[in-house]
């Protein structure tokens, strides 16, 4: 890969027979996140109800022995994982989001506009009321079916001709509203423990999560996340509305059918492990934009970015807050993510 | 436009229908008496309601349904009303009070009043539920404005609302989760329900929508105006601010009213106004009465289906008409918004 | 790699997996010199005589406190039930039932886990990771259920005599109980009154079954295979019950408190019969241990219910507990 010399603005890239534009921020930029991102993680993982040294914090993630052997247990099998899996559920929700705005074209968009998350809440309420014995393990595969269907549900009603934004956000609202009155009724005739736990679900958590939860994550991310990053020129196309796009030559509902499957794909993925955390898929994209510029080249990975930022630092703010009971993850992003959200939104208007 | 196919009917008909939809919900209100967990029939509601006994029938039908029944009255009466105003106000065929988000305001008002105080008396339910209709509605009328650059496109207050509703939804559950006796206290209310509402409760909260209405009904003509597009209005010397705030303020009190009563009730403010506007056309003294007859209507099938579909158990009435009413607004989301 | 290669490889790859797991079960059973204890969530092997045990649901720290055991930690919430207090009141806590803080558990450094079958399933390699665990099915277990489960714990504590003593005690309390049963007492409806919700409790319920156990059957049966389901001031006046079980919370507000007023309410046989028999929520469902077992068979002695006398117990929530 060879960069070429940087205009003004901008900073190119050529490999084979692709080139690829950035804005010159981005370098900056996400080099800035990324240490963020380091520095949140190691100060997590030095978190906790267990004390521990932040230098032999250090040694146990490096795998040296420091003398209680209970530190490789909490540092390596409780705290990373769930630091790991935070970061990489925010990272997915983030990137689906910034791929919904640009599609919509609605810096309203956001993954649980389209109903997943609570199609995804639907089926694992119904799961935790209507099946409380079952093997726990099989939750996240019953979210996931869930949320996927929800979204191909969406997507079909809305579908005239083509899928429509404004249709598809308009149907998603309707679709939700059945999913949610149908998870209403469950939660109000549920045996209240079952009930707590399909709240705690509802709400976000990454409470209790193992590496078998990174795993699959992880693969799912790493099939999808170049998907969606192959996309970013189309979203560009997309950005410029439909009959300019369809002027350049773009196959508009190709190109958007495409767009939601890996948008869906990435949200519902990090839905079925830490369930309906809100408000991250909505405020990291918004972020992204205002740090990046809207060439979607560079808002995807820095969406990303943020998106797992954002989430480690709640993870980080739920655990300790009110110690030694916790917050679920999605409980802090709500109350953060609203306001900051409408701040957003104001400052823009103006601007 | 479609809604204009009704202005050919003529007056005399249009009361005859008023004459015939108020038959039809006194019909409904007779079946709503009969039915539930005891089965009372026709002749024996009749004779219980005007010659009572102390039989357990006549008990539970003056303590237990009737009540229930003026309630379902009110409450879908009042939603309908309210719908209809928002669009005329927002001229958006998709507003309602639970697209946005003042129903979830109204409720996330009350689990914080439930919290924060403990067990409040009821009056409190109804200043808290009203308090928070009024600060959602003026919430989501900021975000919407803010997103886009002039005007409320129905896509935009829809996703405004929608994303107020997300959010306070999400908020709401937070604080269930805090307090396991909130949750139980509060998770059937949240809901929506006709189940158990009392003379006392209708006694605190009836008094809001009987206001609302009385403030409604008479902006009629301006609604009317208002719903052809402000440069009508405003040429027409109408639509003024001040019909505009009278209006709003009508609607936080129906909207507050009927939750602090029964709960977050979704979709009679959007299907009423919109089956009233397809009988009678866009006049709106005409289509406000048919939206709260039909709003009525729509509220007490929904509360003795309610009742019936999984006896003895009670769905929650709200269940039953968002079940109910989203299919009719992807119907619409696909037939009325253009691209 | 040509396939056959493959084929050979992946075959000695699956033989070492499998051999590696014969061998590793063959050493586990070897070197258990406890106990092996059998659970819902397959056999542990204890150490002998645990000292420092975390419980995560309050009938565990029921069943240690009849043994005389303290443990060293409980998940608890802001409120125990009050019986509980003077056994482990002042026990740390170490989060929430529904959500035990993994870290907090570590650093009180147990040697026995006890936790609940439905809330901590999905953590149980976390804790197993921690100390042996044993789970059982405290939430949704029957009464004999906790029985057998108090047996096991008592077997992890090498206390089982202690243990056959106090469940020797409690079953001829239960018998003494059950013996004064007349044939006047109907049958009860069971109702569990929290805010804004009547539950009744049908017989294949904890509590039906308890009191069924005892001779009072329940007058409901499951509907729609449910063992508990809702109803209001209509579905109860259906049944039309012969005595009422409430049970409730002196601090909540329930549905009673409207009904009491209703004249429909005051009209039903159990009501104006007197036979409206109100005991604490939290010790009636919450405990599910043998000292709370001890202490419901104690209520019901004195309330009338098993004699099918009018009721002696306090008439409102507010006076329950």
């Amino acid at each position: 890969m060879s960069a070429s010399e940087a205009t003004r603005t901008w900073l190119v890239a050529r490999a084979g027979g692709l080139s690829v534009r950035l804005p010159r921020r981005v370098v900056p930029v996400a080099a800035v996140l990324l240490a963020l991102l380091v520095l949140a993680a190691v100060l997590s993982t030095a978190q906790g109800e267990y004390r521990i040294a932040p230098f032999d914090v250090v040694k146990t993630v490096l795998g040296l022995d420091t003398g209680d052997p209970n530190h490789a247990l909490v540092v390596r099998q409780f705290r990373l994982p769930r630091i790991v899996l935070a970061a990489l559920v925010g990272g997915a929700l983030g990137m689906s989001g910034a791929v919904l705005q640009g599609m919509t074209r609605n810096g309203l968009a956001e993954p649980g506009i389209l109903g997943i998350s609570q199609g995804a809440g639907l089926a694992a309420v119904a799961f935790l009321t209507l099946a409380p014995s079952a093997p726990g393990a099989l939750l996240q595969w019953v979210a996931l079916l869930g949320g996927l269907f929800t979204a191909a549900a969406v997507y079909l009603l809305a579908w005239k001709d083509g899928a429509s934004p404004v249709r598809l956000i308009l149907v998603g609202i309707g679709v939700s509203a059945v999913a949610t009155a149908l998870t209403t009724y469950l939660i109000v005739l549920g045996d209240i423990t079952d009930v707590q736990r399909a709240l705690l679900w509802l709400t976000g958590s990454v409470y209790g999560r193992d590496w078998e939860h990174v795993k699959s994550l992880a693969i799912w991310l790493l099939v999808l996340a170049p998907a969606a990053l192959l996309g970013a020129r189309a979203l560009n196309v997309q950005a410029l509305g439909e009959p300019a796009a369809r002027s350049l030559g773009q196959r508009v509902n190709l190109v958007r059918t495409w767009l939601v499957v890996v948008a869906v794909a990435l949200a519902c993925g990090a839905v079925a492990v830490a369930g309906a955390i809100a408000f991250v898929g909505l405020v990291a994209p918004h972020a992204a934009r205002r740090l990046v510029g809207p060439s979607h080249e560079a808002l995807l990975p820095v969406s990303a970015l943020l998106g797992a930022l954002l989430l480690l630092v709640a993870d980080l703010i739920g655990r300790t807050v009110i110690a030694p009971s916790q917050l679920p993850v999605g409980i802090v992003t709500a109350v953060v993510g609203a306001p900051y959200l409408i701040y957003l939104l104001l400052r823009e208007r103006r601007s | 436009m479609r809604a204009v196919a009704g202005a050919g009917k003529g007056r005399p008909q249009r009361v005859v229908g008023l004459a015939c939809a108020g038959l039809a919900v006194a019909f409904l209100l007779g079946v709503s008496l009969g039915v539930g967990s005891l089965q009372i029939p026709l002749p024996e509601v009749l004779a219980g309601l005007f010659a009572p006994t102390d039989r357990l029938n006549d008990l539970i039908l003056h303590t237990v349904r009737l009540p229930r029944m003026v309630a379902g009255l009110l409450v879908g009466a009042s939603l309908a009303v309210a719908g209809a105003i928002m669009q005329a106000l927002t001229r958006n065929p998709l507003a309602s009070p639970g697209i946005l988000g003042v129903n979830a305001g109204a409720a996330f008002a009350v689990v914080t009043a439930v919290l924060v105080l403990g067990d409040p008396p009821l009056a409190t339910y109804a200043l808290f539920a009203l308090a928070g209709a009024g600060l959602a509605g003026a919430l989501v009328y900021g975000l919407a404005a803010a997103t886009g650059a002039a005007g409320n496109s129905p896509l935009r207050l829809a996703l405004a609302g929608a994303v107020l509703a997300a959010f306070l939804g999400a908020l709401t559950t937070a604080l269930l989760l805090l307090d396991q006796n909130t949750l139980d206290q509060v998770r059937f209310w949240t809901a929506g329900s006709l189940a158990g509402r009392d003379w006392e409760l209708l006694r605190l909260t009836a008094p809001y929508m009987l206001v609302g209405l009385a403030l409604g009904l008479p902006l009629a003509r301006q609604l009317t105006t208002l719903s052809l597009g402000d440069d009508v209005a405003r040429g027409l010397g109408q639509g003024s601010a001040a019909v505009k705030l009278s209006a709003a303020a009508a609607v936080v009190l129906l909207a507050g009213g009927a939750v602090a009563l029964a709960g977050p009730i979704g979709f009679v403010g959007l299907v009423a106004p919109h089956l009233a506007r397809f009988l009678v056309g866009v006049d709106y003294r005409w289509v406000l009465p048919y939206s709260a007859l039909l709003g009525a209507a729509l509220v007490t099938v929904g509360d003795i289906g309610a009742r019936v579909a999984l006896r003895p158990q009670e769905i929650p009435v709200g269940v039953l008409m968002a079940l109910l009413g989203a299919p009719f607004f992807i119907y619409l989301a696909r037939t009325r918004v253009r691209r | 790699m040509n396939n056959v290669a493959l084929l050979r490889r992946a075959t000695r790859l699956l033989l070492g997996v499998a051999a590696a797991l014969a061998f590793s079960s063959a050493t586990a059973q070897a070197a258990c010199d406890g106990q092996a204890i059998e659970h819902e969530m397959g056999t542990t092997c204890v150490a002998a005589r645990p000292q420092r045990i975390v419980t995560l649901e309050y009938s565990y720290a029921d069943h240690l406190a009849r043994l005389g055991i303290t443990p060293v930690g409980i998940a608890r919430e802001a409120n125990i039930p009050a019986y509980l207090e003077p056994y482990v009141g002042a026990v740390p806590g170490v989060g929430t039932r529904a959500e035990p803080n993994l870290e907090a558990i570590v650093a009180l450094r147990p040697d026995l886990i006890v936790a609940d079958l439905r809330r901590h399933e999905a953590i149980y390699q976390q804790l197993s990771a921690i100390a042996p665990t044993l789970v059982f099915d405290s939430l949704r277990g029957s009464y004999e259920d906790q029985l057998v489960a108090f047996e096991k714990l008592a077997a992890a504590l090498g206390l089982s005599d202690e243990a056959a003593t106090a469940l020797e005690q409690h079953r001829a309390a239960f018998e003494q109980a059950r013996a004064t049963v007349t044939p006047e007492a109907p049958p009860a409806l069971i109702g569990v009154l929290s805010p804004g919700l009547f539950t009744a409790h049908s017989s294949q319920s904890f509590m039906g079954s308890f009191l069924d156990s005892l001779g009072i059957p329940a007058a409901v049966e499951p509907r729609g295979g449910e063992t508990q389901f809702s109803l209001s001031l209509e579905g109860v006046a259906a049944v039309q019950p012969q005595a009422l079980v409430l049970l409730c919370n002196p601090a909540d507000s329930t549905p009673l408190d409207e009904w009491a007023d209703n004249p429909a309410w005051n009209a039903l046989d159990a009501v104006s019969d007197g036979r409206v028999y109100i005991f604490d929520r939290d010790l009636w469902s919450k405990g599910r241990g043998v000292i709370a077992f001890d202490l419901i068979l104690d209520d019901l002695a004195g309330s009338g219910l098993l004699t099918g006398q009018p009721s002696s117990t306090p008439q409102t929530c507010q006076g329950a507990g």
